[in-house]
């Protein structure tokens, strides 16, 4: 079973090989040295194959400490099973392990088994601690008895949890006592069976045999009494776990197959976030750092000659440079040069071996140039930012960035980086590849804890470099111009009421000779004016019953009369359409700048038909429903209302319609406000560390040093790494928007399209005109006249309509003090 | 036994090298970053050696007939000196293990005076025999390098036989 603790073990030895070996195995790598005749036997051990045979005289075995894993100065355990292969001495020491003794003896710490002056003394095991000379002894004895006997294994543990240091025998309590504090120098000796003065004189040889013997730091797992171990120390930690994404660009050619290159990389935590890099000091420690390039999947680092530099710049393809001796022998055919896969690591140099990679680039050559004199290619790469985004469809893009869209602002045919970029517009942020050559969008805002904060001691000496943002490049006014054409169908109805004659002067107009009005002709006389009537016309009947006229009557005729009229009541519409122009005029602007500043304007515009069925087919659909001639109702129709204009829209195509209208401006609003909030963010500050791979244009970085505070978005960082001289710089440039101060807010108007305008319902101010010639002389005709349509009711109506968004700027630490 | 320069299968005989000399250089990429507040952050690469050996005796040494287009093994010809932690310390892997060239040790003792003493080698961990009153030890060895040559300069004098060479060699 894996050992949960693995991470803390300091050392394990099982002891175990060839009866007399003199080759000791620590698992967590350790080389271990005898000392004397100490050797393997295997014919006594507990677990495993052997145990380490020390003879009391001349052998024991040391190793030298690392990085201070054995110095031990918080919680720790000593684990071992030791057997006493002698009578101990009396006045006598043995020591079993111990740290750090030399000619000094001012700082150790031992495991010893001791026996006073007399006879009568008991065997105890003393855990020492010595620092800078003052020593504090922990003594272990079972009761007032001997802590072991001679010839039996003896299952040893010391453990320190807080200040409290116990010791164990067979996982019972032999001891315990109070340890303030260890020695914490590392660099020293681990001695085992002796004490080896660090190379003089040894001595305090133990006459024993040691196995299993484990040292933890920075643990203390056991209660007592516990179970002491039936089986050998686990060797090994627990499987990772977790999850991890797993970029992955894979390139097929038709009909092959897809490698999966894969390599896992384990690393301690401080490089893989980037708190620390290989290219500083450490520990006390200069920075020692390689550059691993594969080229085609090739190594070719040992073939990479003078400086890398590797750009990254938000929103652009990130491009390496570097020179590369062509193999020796090879024929060098340029041409195949272009287009091969590139990628740059930078590599922390341990014992001569570039290890924990952490990527900075991948990419494809772009171009190769041979200089025949120094008989170096001058590679130049890119991660081909418009090549990755091109091979996304729009839809993904859409999801990758957000934003607004409208075919009416951009081109509808517009693809890949195209079609990136007009999104990008409407968002404030930025669209790029990271060093794996994944897209990915960051936002311009930067965040409100910086990923790495640069002081005094981090940033370089001279080199941090301001440039506000000139006036010149500030835009804080955006003025939209937006026309949306479209037509709309009209119903005006006028109400007729006409009478010529009636009861009172019948029968003078009788005597009279007058002509009686035909229905027809007043149903002619409607149609004749254009217009239709409404429904049925309502005729005032000639009277049914005999009507004294002089001397004599007048007398009905049912069939004949009935063709006649008095009079007429008639609601009569006209249908008729108008083109509808809405001027927006559509303010974007961000008045605390205008107010620091000046005005600073700019200007964008659009325009929009709304496409509907022919308006001509449209009037002449609702005039043949409205005259009861076609039954099937047109899908635009406008209601009529006696003595109103009733307006309707058409019903317009999709993409052309008011949503699409509205989308059209909700576009350019963000549009502006992009454009305005990037125009702020023309300030930079620029600065150089030693080179962190971690250090991209996703990153906010915040600067304390010279004067300048700072935290913003990386907007530029350009690496530059000299092996020749060992130089590992990064340059990172920040941009900064900042006018009010940081923690001001800035109000922002939320996106909506401006309220169009609305079909209307309005007053017919005139009346129609009925003229009826019935004298015997006269030529018996009716006239039917209307108001006629204006020019203003029919002609292009355009309505300019204003309206107003404030747009935020982003506020960014950035204060200077001379 | 007279120390030996070689290079390669070729011995530079004494009386082609009555005078010698023999420099190491480090070479490599380091380089130290300031930061703003004076702090320096040591930066490193690869770090090689470079030995410069000119020497000069009565006859000329047959540096001419040297392949410089070949790697070639630099037995050196001065020691280089490891302080010893206590008696012990480890040895680089690249040294000589020739006969008259193998590593030794020096016990310095307190009034100054360095003796010469035996090391004895388990692999590369050398450990220098006492020496009554010592208090401090370190070990010698001659290093042997797997080189690239840079073409020999070579000048002499017939009127009065002497010759001077001298060969520069950097760590492959």
């Amino acid at each position: 079973m894996p050992d949960g603790n693995w991470q803390s073990r300091s050392l394990l030895c099982h002891f175990d090989g060839a009866n007399a070996a003199t080759a000791f195995t620590d698992q967590k790598g350790h080389t271990l040295t005898a000392i004397g005749g100490a050797k393997l036997t295997t014919a006594d051990k507990v677990f495993g194959t052997a145990s380490l045979e020390l003879n009391g005289s001349t052998d024991g075995a040391w190793t030298a400490d690392a990085g201070g894993e054995f110095a031990l100065t918080g919680d720790f355990m000593i684990e071992f099973r030791f057997k006493l292969t002698a009578a101990v001495p009396v006045n006598s020491r043995q020591v079993l392990v111990a740290y750090g003794h030399d000619a000094g003896e001012q700082n150790y710490w031992e495991v010893a088994i001791t026996k006073g002056p007399v006879v009568q003394a008991p065997i105890l095991l003393e855990f020492v601690s010595v620092v800078g000379g003052a020593k504090t002894t922990i003594y272990g004895q079972n009761g007032p008895g001997d802590y072991c006997s001679v010839n039996t294994w003896v299952a040893c543990c010391v453990q320190r949890s807080g200040t409290t240091v116990k010791i164990g025998n067979g996982g019972s309590q032999y001891g315990s006592g109070t340890v303030s504090s260890l020695m914490a120098v590392a660099g020293k000796r681990l001695d085992i069976g002796c004490n080896s003065k660090a190379g003089g004189t040894a001595q305090d040889f133990a006459s024993a045999r040691i196995d299993e013997l484990r040292i933890s730091d920075g643990v203390a797992e056991y209660t007592f009494p516990y179970t002491v171990a039936t089986a050998a120390f686990a060797d090994t930690g627990p499987a990772q776990s977790g999850f991890a994404a797993l970029p992955i660009i894979l390139t097929v050619a038709r009909g092959g197959h897809a490698a999966l290159p894969i390599e896992l990389a384990v690393m301690p935590a401080a490089l893989a976030n980037g708190s620390r890099s290989p290219t500083q000091s450490f520990a006390g420690a200069a920075g020692a750092w390689a550059l691993r390039v594969l080229l085609d999947g090739a190594d070719v680092s040992n073939r990479v000659i003078g400086r890398v530099t590797v750009e990254a710049e938000e929103g652009a393809a990130r491009l390496a440079d570097f020179a590369l001796r062509p193999a020796a022998g090879v024929a060098l055919d340029l041409g195949a040069w272009a287009g091969l896969p590139v990628s740059i690591d930078l590599c922390a140099l341990v014992g001569g071996a570039a290890v924990w990679p952490q990527r900075l680039f991948t990419g494809v050559i772009d171009s190769a140039d041979l200089d025949l004199s120094s008989r170096l290619l001058a590679i130049r790469a890119t991660d081909g930012l418009e090549t990755v985004i091109a091979a996304l469809d729009n839809a993904a893009l859409a999801t990758l960035i957000g934003g607004r869209w409208s075919d009416a602002v951009f081109d509808p045919a517009a693809t890949g980086l195209a079609y990136a970029r007009d999104r990008l517009s409407t968002v404030p942020a930025c669209l790029d590849l990271d060093p794996y050559r994944q897209p990915r969008l960051t936002a311009w805002q930067a965040k409100g804890a910086a990923d790495f904060t640069h002081g005094a001691g981090q940033a370089g000496d001279g080199s941090i470099a301001l440039s506000p943002a000139e006036r010149s490049s500030l835009v804080n006014r955006v003025d939209i111009a937006f026309n949306y054409r479209f037509p709309r169908i009209k119903a005006e109805s006028h109400a007729v009421a006409y009478s010529y004659v009636n009861m009172t002067n019948f029968a003078a107009f009788v005597q009279a000779d007058g002509w009686f009005l035909t229905r027809e002709a007043v149903v002619q006389a409607i149609n004749a004016a254009g217009g239709t009537p409404l429904g049925a016309i309502s005729y005032d009947a000639l009277p049914t019953t005999n009507v004294p006229v002089g001397s004599g009557f007048w007398t009905p005729n049912p069939a004949v009369d009935a063709q006649l009229c008095m009079g007429f009541t008639a609601d009569v519409t006209f249908d008729y359409g108008q083109s509808q122009e809405e001027a927006h005029a559509i303010t974007v602007q961000n008045a605390a700048s205008i107010a620091a500043h000046g005005l600073r304007p700019e200007s964008l515009s659009g325009a929009l038909e709304g496409k509907a069925p022919d308006p001509d087919t449209a009037e002449i659909a609702a005039f043949l429903y409205k005259a009861d001639i076609k039954k099937d109702i047109p899908p635009d129709v406008a209601t009529p209302q006696a003595g109103m204009v009733v307006e309707k829209t058409l019903t317009l195509t999709a993409g052309t319609d008011r949503a699409a209208a509205n989308a059209a401006m909700a576009c350019l609003i963000d549009v502006a406000k992009t454009r305005i909030a990037a125009a702020h963010r023309q300030s930079r500050v620029a600065w150089q560390v030693v080179a962190n791979a971690h250090l991209d244009v996703d990153k906010t970085l915040a600067l304390n040093a010279g004067g300048v505070q700072a935290r913003g978005k990386v907007r530029k960082v350009v690496h530059v790494l000299d092996p020749d001289s060992g130089s590992a710089v990064s340059t990172v440039e920040v941009a900064l928007s900042s006018l009010l101060g940081v923690g001001a807010s800035h109000p922002d108007t939320p996106t909506a399209a401006p309220a169009g305008t609305s079909d209307a319902t309005s007053a017919i101010s005139s009346s129609p005109l009925v003229v009826y010639n019935y004298g015997s002389s006269q030529d018996h005709q009716i006239t039917i006249t209307f108001p006629a349509v204006t020019s203003t009711a029919r002609d292009n109506k355009v309505t300019p309509l204003a309206s107003a968004y404030d747009a935020p700027i982003l506020e960014d630490l950035f204060t200077v003090t001379p | 036994m007279s120390l030996v320069f070689q290079i390669g299968s070729l011995i530079i005989n004494d009386i082609e090298s009555l005078e010698i000399e023999q420099s190491y250089e480090a070479i490599g990429g380091e380089s130290i970053f300031r930061a703003a507040d004076g702090t320096g952050i040591k930066q490193a690469t690869w770090a090689k050696l470079r030995v410069t050996t000119s020497g000069s005796g009565w006859l000329p040494p047959g540096l001419a007939a040297l392949d410089v287009s070949q790697q070639a093994v630099l037995r050196c010809i001065v020691p280089r000196a490891i302080p010893c932690v206590g008696q012990q310390a480890t040895m680089p892997a690249a040294r000589r293990s020739d006969a008259g060239h193998l590593p030794y040790g020096i016990a310095y003792l307190a009034d100054g005076q360095a003796v010469k003493t035996t090391a004895a080698l388990v692999g590369n961990m050398a450990t220098v025999a006492a020496v009554a009153g010592a208090i401090a030890y370190a070990a010698l060895y001659f290093p042997e390098l797997t080189v690239w040559l840079f073409q020999p300069a070579a000048s002499g004098n017939p009127r009065d036989a002497s010759h001077r060479w001298e060969l520069v060699a950097e760590e492959v």
